[in-house]
């Protein structure tokens, strides 16, 4: 054998075999499939992303909207406010403290709040919050967002066009109760009075938390009388420097809140549909990976079978099994409940590598098939167009 | 690579500049599908990390501090997605299945087994190279520059990773005179 460094034949071989024949996507077909990553970078660039009009995303919204993000916001610092109070320390008040004992008893929580992004308009959102798990966000057009941490879902609920968007939780919010609960265990932030004012023509005493190596601040209004508080303001900076303001108001713990606001079922008269998160997708795509590789088996199988069947195909899959395929193979990870996940199409002669002689059974199309052909490759085809066309080609026309 | 013009490509895009996030997609899909399809084994799983991974620098591109490493970055994102996807499937391994007996000496397709299992069988760094050199034709020049290691050291590894396979293949009875031959 020649060396491999010096040779021509190895590279040819690993061409051939490695080397990549189809077309890869382009950069349009990407964007077309993936508006949301396109959304989200060109968003800066546009100074009323959130007044446009646009169609419902739940990513937009639950990942990317700054009234979300700072909704969530406000609930970490009525947190920070618990927390402080936990640890007793910092507060001056001691009435402030005592009533902080009640908090954290707490069950519900709701607040206004109203968020001021850079360059565009103050958006309000009222917020619920059933302890542990739930939240409600009513956002501005109407739209609601409801989160169960606890079985890691969100629904978005558009009442103009009467949809609903079902989703798994993407991780940065995720974090949002988690977040909740650090703050309780470990609060930083010190606090520091900042002396008495009006705020809606009631008295208050203010104090403002800061943290170490933290730009971030956030001032809190309490009643003297309740020690509650009843105003938030923050001001944070992106991770691009941008100014953002909030401010959260009509504080209220434990009001009634009816059950039935957090639940994950579409009101009657919605269409509705699910969109996958990070988790789903990688699942599809794994039994996607592993149905094709099944499909490959198979493919393999009925070569060898034409091997030693002077170049006779078998009649059925079950011509395989009763040799050597494994009868596991015959099953569709995609659709486990099918005893045979695969329709088998005996070749015609004279072969051609272009015909198809393995596909995946269907009941309706879905994001597509896996499909295999006479050389024993196995393509995913998304277009059941394309499908029905390549099998209905006749030979001469392959 | 023009450096200057790629770190202008980055910042641009970081302002949401959507043409130049296209130049910088079309610059390294190639290259991220050849480096999934490295850890994966399979192309359309390829294309799909792939794209997977330049949605995810879309979302979080603006988190890239050093523009200049913009193309380690992408490296470590498609890693990371492939990783995911592997993760997923732990019960198989990605190396082309070895319960079932393809390689036959005399048939063309056998003998793409055999080097496809010759080079699944390699080390991860091994394979990366050797799949981004033969995928899309990569220069070890552009292979360097993608990974961020010396061309010395892409040569090297190149030449050993290739060794190994005629190695594999040998003992698995081919020869250079039997490829040439079919």
């Amino acid at each position: 054998m020649k060396t491999p460094e010096n040779d021509k034949w190895l590279d040819d071989a690993l061409a051939e075999t490695i080397g990549s024949k189809k077309p890869q996507t382009g950069f349009e077909q990407w964007k077309q499939k993936h508006p949301e990553a396109i959304q989200m970078l060109t968003s800066r660039a546009r100074s009323k992303a959130l007044t446009t009009k646009r169609p419902l995303s739940i990513r937009n919204i639950i990942m990317k909207s700054p009234i979300t993000k700072l909704a969530a916001a406000a609930t970490i610092i009525i947190a920070v406010i618990i927390g402080i109070n936990q640890f007793g320390g910092s507060i001056e008040s001691v009435a402030f403290a005592d009533v902080m004992q009640n908090i954290q008893n707490a069950q519900t929580l709701t607040y206004r709040s109203v968020i001021t992004p850079v360059d565009q308009e103050p958006q309000v959102s009222k917020t619920m919050v059933l302890e542990p798990h739930l939240m409600r966000v009513e956002l501005p057009n109407g739209r609601v967002w409801i989160l169960d941490h606890s079985q890691g879902k969100a629904l978005l609920l558009d009442s103009k066009n009467k949809q609903a968007v079902m989703s798994s939780t993407p991780q940065k919010t995720l974090g949002l109760y988690d977040t909740f609960r650090d703050f309780r265990n470990n609060p930083d932030f010190s606090v520091s009075r900042i002396g008495r004012s009006t705020i809606d023509g009631m008295q208050a005493v203010g104090f403002q938390l800061t943290r170490e190596n933290d730009e971030n601040v956030i001032i809190v209004w309490a009643n003297p009388q309740t020690s509650l508080p009843i105003r938030i303001e923050r001001t944070v900076k992106d991770k691009d420097g941008q100014v953002i303001k909030s401010v959260t108001t009509n504080i209220i713990f434990d009001a009634e809140l009816d059950q039935s606001l957090f639940r994950l079922i579409p009101p009657e008269g919605y269409t509705h549909r699910f969109v996958d998160g990070p988790h789903e997708r990688t699942v599809k795509l794994t039994k996607r990976m592993n149905s094709a590789k099944n499909m490959q088996k198979i493919l393999l199988a009925c070569m060898v079978y034409a091997k030693d069947h002077e170049d006779q195909w078998p009649d059925s899959l079950q011509d395989l099994t009763q040799r050597r395929l494994a009868r596991d193979t015959l099953i569709n990870p995609r659709q486990p409940e099918r005893e045979i996940g695969y329709v088998y199409v005996k070749p015609r002669t004279p072969l051609s590598p272009s015909q198809i002689v393995l596909y995946e059974k269907y009941d309706s199309w879905g994001d597509g098939i896996n499909v295999g052909y006479v050389d024993a490759h196995v393509q995913f085809i998304k277009k059941e167009s394309n499908f029905k066309n390549d099998i209905q080609k006749p030979i001469e026309a392959r | 690579m023009n450096l200057n013009s790629e770190t202008t490509l980055v910042e641009a895009a970081q302002n949401g500049h959507l043409e130049s996030f296209g130049a910088l997609y079309e610059r390294y899909h190639s290259s991220m599908v050849a480096l999934a399809y490295s850890m994966l084994a399979d192309r359309d799983m390829a294309e799909d990390a792939a794209q997977e991974v330049f949605a995810i620098a879309c979302r979080d591109l603006r988190s890239l501090k050093s523009k200049e490493r913009f193309a380690a970055w992408l490296v470590g994102i498609c890693r990371n997605v492939s990783r995911q996807m592997l993760r997923a499937n732990k019960s198989r391994g990605v190396a082309p299945d070895n319960d079932f007996t393809v390689v036959r000496r005399d048939d063309m397709e056998g003998r793409r087994e055999a080097i496809r299992k010759a080079v699944w069988s390699l080390r991860e760094p091994e394979r990366e190279l050797i799949v981004m050199r033969y995928f899309d034709g990569f220069s070890q020049g552009q292979i360097s520059e993608v990974l961020d290691i010396s061309s010395q050291a892409v040569n090297g590894r190149l030449v050993r990773a290739k060794r190994k396979i005629a190695e594999y293949l040998k003992r698995n009875g081919f020869t250079g005179g039997d490829y040439e031959n079919a």
